[in-house]
C-alpha cells in the first residue's frame, strides 16, 4: 500500500490521550498523579506523577516507590477509543472522513480543507479551534491539542509530535519529508529487533538509512526492512481509509433542569428505552448486556454493567435504570422519600453485548423458560426489586452456604466450570445434604453433662462428651448421638480461623449441623 | 319446543351426576414416594398446611419439578438448595423468593401461583378471610397448589413430617448417612400415612 506519492495528511493529535481519557470517564482529578499500566509496565502517565519522576516503562513497584500516592489503574484501549468518540465527531462537523490512527490521533485528507480554508495552516487552525472549543463545551475538558500537515502519516505523526504547547502546528512542505525525517531515531520505523540490529551497525538515523541502496536494506532485511527505508524516503500510503460510522444504537436523556426524582427520571427514560428496543429490533439484533451511565451534578459518571439471559426489552432497560437510581439513593445518608441525593444531568444507556437475532432464535422446546414465566416473574421482579427473586445453583465449597448461590432472576448463574463442583472439596459434610442451611449461622451452645461449654484444642482433642445443646429460641435438647470434630481448613493464608464442625441428633430425633471457634457455638444447619 | 318433564329430569340428573364424580383433571404430580397417599397427586388449586418437616417439603417440590413444571418457594431464606437438587428438583426450574414485605404475600403467591405447579410458602403473620378467598379463587383459576409451612385457616389436607430415625451417627464417631421420615396426612378426619427413606436412592 506504500507509494511514491503519499496523501496530503492533516493529522490532529491530543498528548496524553490515555490519562485524559481515564481522568474523564472515571472522575480521577486533573491534578493527582496517575499512571497506567498494561502487563505490569507503566504505559501513560498524568503530568503531576511526571513531575514525581514517573515514566513510561516502569515496573508498577518501581514507579510506586518514585511517587507512593500514585493512582495505578489498567491501561484500557477500549475505554480511550469511546472516549475518543465525541472528539472524532467534531473533527468530522468540520472536515469529512477521519481515520484513527489510535485513541488520541486522528488524520484527515489536507487538500480539500486547504482550499476551502485558504491555506494549509489555516485549516489546522481552523480545525484545532473546533475541536478545542466543541471539548470545552461538551466534555467541559481544556484539551491541549496538536497538528500537523505533510505528505503521508508517518511524516504527519511525527511532525505532530515535534509540535509544542506555544507552537502548536508544524508544516511539512511537500517533497521535503526526507529532510524532516533525517533526523529521526531508526526505532520509529523498525521494531525492536531491527532497530537494534541496525543501531549496532552504526545505522542510528533514517538518514543513514535512507541513504542505503534500496536492494541491498530488501535483501539484508527483508519486507519489514523495505518498508522502514520506504518510510525513511518519506514514501507513504496514498489513500486513507475513513472509518466507518458504527451505527448509534445507545439512548441517552438528559434533564435540563438536573432531576432529583427517581419516578421523574425513570419516566422521562420510557420514550427513549422504547426507541432503544425499537432501533435493536430493527437492526435485527439482540442485547444480552448494557451498560447504564447516570451522570450526577457534581460531575460524577456512575456506571454499572447489567446482564440479561435472553435479551432487554423496555421494561428491563427502565428497571436497570431504577435499580442503578435506587442503588444510588441508598448510598446515600439521608433518607428522603423518592428523592436522590444528587441531581441527575444524564443518562446513558450503551448495548455492551450484542449479537445477530438469529443465533437466537427459540429452540421448538425452549431453551429459555417460556414467556409467561419470564413475564410473571419479571414482573415480581419490578415490584420487590431486583434481589426480590432469586435463582439459585449448587456450587463447590466446604461451608454450605457457599455451597449455595443465588442470583437475582435475570442474572446469569455462574459456568459449570465456575461453580468448580467437581473438585474435590475435602471437609465437606458427607451423606445427605442438610434441608434447612441457615442463610445467617444462629448462636448456640453445647456443653457436658455438667453444663461446662465444650472447646477443641489445637491437637483436635474435645474437652467432653457433648451432652446438651443448648438452642436461643427452643430451650436445651438432649444430643443422642454426635461426631467431631470435623476441621474446616480454607484461607489459612489469609486469616486463620480453626473452625470446627460437629453432627449432633438431639432427643427429638433431629440432626444438626454446629461450627464451633474457641467456645462460641454456632448452628450452621439442620436435618429435619 | 315442547320437552317433556321426565327428559328433563333425567337430563339434569345426568348433570348433576357429572357434578358430583371427581374432578377430571388431573393433580399435581408427586414424587414416587407418595404414591401410596397421593395415588391422584396433590389436588389442584388447594391449599395444604404441612409441618416439621422440610424435608418432606422438599420431596413435594420434587414432584412437578421432576415432571417438567415449575416450583416457586416464598419466604423460606434458610432452604437447602443441594438438598433440594438431590431430591431430584430442577434448580433452573425452581424460583425463590425469600424476603419480602409481609403485606405483599398474597400478591406474591399470587403470582407465581400463575406460573408454577406448586408453590412452598412460609404462613403469613395474618391474613383475613377475605383474602384467603381470593387466594383460592387465584389458585383455582391458574390450577396450581400451596403447601403453606405451618397453620392455614383452610386446608384440604393437614400433613405432619416427622424424622423417624438418623442412622450413622454414634458417640464420637460416624455421620449421618441415612434416615426415615414418615408423613402422616389428616385428610377429612382421616389419617393415612408413608414413610420413606432419605436420601432417595434414584
Amino acid at each position: 500500500m506504500i507509494g511514491p506519492d503519499p496523501l496530503r495528511v492533516l493529522m490532529l493529535w491530543c498528548p496524553d490521550w490515555p490519562v485524559l481519557a481515564v481522568q474523564l470517564t472515571q472522575g480521577v482529578p486533573h491534578d493527582a498523579p496517575l499512571a497506567l499500566v498494561d502487563r505490569g509496565l507503566v504505559v501513560a502517565r498524568s503530568a503531576a506523577a511526571a513531575a514525581e519522576g514517573v515514566e513510561t516503562g516502569l515496573r508498577i513497584r518501581q514507579a510506586q516507590h518514585r511517587c507512593p500516592d500514585l493512582i495505578v489503574l489498567p491501561h484500557d484501549p477500549i475505554a480511550e477509543a469511546r472516549a475518543f468518540e465525541p472528539m472524532l465527531h467534531a473533527v468530522e462537523e468540520k472536515i469529512p472522513d477521519v481515520q484513527v490512527i489510535r485513541p488520541g490521533l486522528a488524520a484527515v485528507r489536507a487538500k480539500g480543507a486547504a482550499r476551502f480554508y485558504g491555506g494549509e495552516e489555516s485549516a489546522a487552525r481552523a480545525l484545532l479551534d473546533h475541536v478545542r472549543s466543541h471539548a470545552k463545551g461538551e466534555l467541559r475538558l481544556s484539551v491541549d491539542l496538536r497538528g500537523a500537515v505533510a505528505d503521508g502519516f508517518f511524516t504527519a505523526e511525527h511532525a505532530a509530535y515535534a509540535t509544542t504547547p506555544g507552537r502548536p502546528i508544524r508544516l511539512i512542505p511537500p517533497g521535503a519529508s526526507t529532510h524532516f525525517l533525517a533526523g529521526l531515531s531508526v526505532t520509529t520505523v523498525s521494531d525492536k529487533r531491527t532497530a537494534n540490529l541496525l543501531q549496532r551497525m552504526g545505522i542510528r538515523t533514517l538518514r543513514d538509512l535512507a541513504d542505503l541502496p534500496r536492494e541491498q536494506v530488501h535483501a539484508r532485511f527483508g519486507a519489514a526492512g523495505l518498508h522502514a527505508h520506504q518510510l525513511a524516503h518519506g514514501e507513504d500510503s496514498p489513500t486513507l481509509s475513513p472509518r466507518t460510522l458504527p451505527p448509534d444504537l445507545g439512548m441517552s436523556v438528559t434533564f435540563d433542569p438536573p432531576a432529583v426524582h427517581l419516578e421523574q427520571i425513570v419516566a422521562q427514560c420510557e420514550p427513549a428505552a422504547t426507541g432503544f428496543v425499537e432501533t435493536l429490533t430493527r437492526a435485527s439484533l439482540i442485547c444480552t448486556e448494557i451498560r447504564v451511565t447516570v451522570q450526577v451534578e457534581p460531575g460524577t459518571l456512575l456506571e454499572q454493567q447489567w446482564r440479561h439471559p435472553w435479551q432487554f426489552g423496555r421494561a428491563e432497560v427502565l428497571d436497570r435504570v431504577r435499580w442503578q437510581l435506587e442503588d444510588l439513593a441508598a448510598d446515600a445518608v439521608t433518607v428522603d422519600d423518592d428523592g436522590l441525593p444528587a441531581a441527575v444531568l444524564a443518562v446513558h444507556v450503551m448495548p455492551e453485548s450484542l449479537d445477530s437475532t438469529a443465533h437466537h432464535a427459540t429452540a421448538l422446546w425452549g431453551d429459555r423458560p417460556d414467556e409467561k414465566v419470564e413475564h410473571a416473574l419479571t414482573g415480581l421482579q419490578h415490584r420487590l426489586g431486583h434481589e426480590g427473586v432469586l435463582t439459585s445453583a449448587v456450587a463447590g465449597g466446604r461451608l454450605l452456604h457457599e455451597r449455595r448461590v443465588l442470583r437475582p432472576w435475570g442474572d446469569a448463574l455462574p459456568t459449570t466450570r465456575e461453580r468448580r463442583l467437581e473438585q474435590p472439596w475435602p471437609g465437606t459434610v458427607p451423606g445427605p445434604a442438610p434441608p434447612t442451611v441457615f442463610s445467617q449461622a444462629r448462636q448456640a451452645q453445647v456443653t457436658t453433662e455438667h453444663g461446662a461449654p465444650i472447646t477443641v484444642d489445637d491437637r483436635g482433642g474435645v474437652s467432653g462428651a457433648p451432652a446438651w445443646l443448648h438452642l436461643p429460641d427452643d430451650g436445651r435438647r438432649r444430643i443422642t448421638a454426635w461426631a467431631g470434630p470435623w476441621p474446616v481448613r480454607q484461607r489459612w493464608w489469609r486469616k486463620q480461623r480453626d473452625i470446627n464442625r460437629f453432627q449432633l441428633i438431639d432427643n427429638q430425633s433431629t440432626a444438626w449441623l454446629a461450627l464451633t471457634e474457641g467456645s462460641s457455638w454456632w448452628i450452621e444447619a439442620r436435618y429435619d | 319446543m315442547a320437552t317433556t318433564p321426565t327428559a328433563t329430569v333425567a337430563e339434569l340428573t345426568k348433570l348433576l351426576a357429572r357434578h358430583d364424580s371427581a374432578p377430571v383433571t388431573a393433580g399435581v404430580p408427586v414424587h414416587e414416594v407418595f404414591a401410596d397417599i397421593f395415588p391422584h397427586g396433590l389436588r389442584s388449586g388447594a391449599v395444604y398446611s404441612l409441618r416439621g418437616s422440610m424435608t418432606a417439603a422438599l420431596a413435594l417440590l420434587a414432584g412437578p419439578s421432576l415432571a417438567g413444571s415449575w416450583c416457586g418457594v416464598v419466604g423460606v431464606p434458610d432452604l437447602g438448595v443441594e438438598a433440594a437438587a438431590e431430591w431430584g428438583v430442577q434448580l433452573d426450574r425452581l424460583a425463590l423468593v425469600p424476603r419480602f414485605d409481609p403485606a405483599d404475600w398474597t400478591t406474591v403467591i399470587a403470582a407465581l401461583a400463575e406460573v408454577t405447579a406448586l408453590v412452598v410458602a412460609a404462613p403469613p403473620d395474618r391474613i383475613s378471610p377475605g383474602e384467603v378467598s381470593r387466594l383460592l379463587a387465584r389458585l383455582r383459576t391458574s390450577g396450581s397448589t400451596l403447601v403453606v409451612l405451618g397453620p392455614w385457616p383452610r386446608a384440604v389436607a393437614e400433613l405432619t413430617g416427622q424424622v423417624v430415625e438418623w442412622r450413622g451417627l454414634h458417640q464420637g464417631h460416624g455421620h449421618l448417612s441415612a434416615g426415615r421420615v414418615r408423613l402422616e396426612v389428616t385428610e377429612r378426619h382421616r389419617r393415612r400415612q408413608a414413610e420413606f427413606a432419605v436420601p432417595v436412592r434414584p
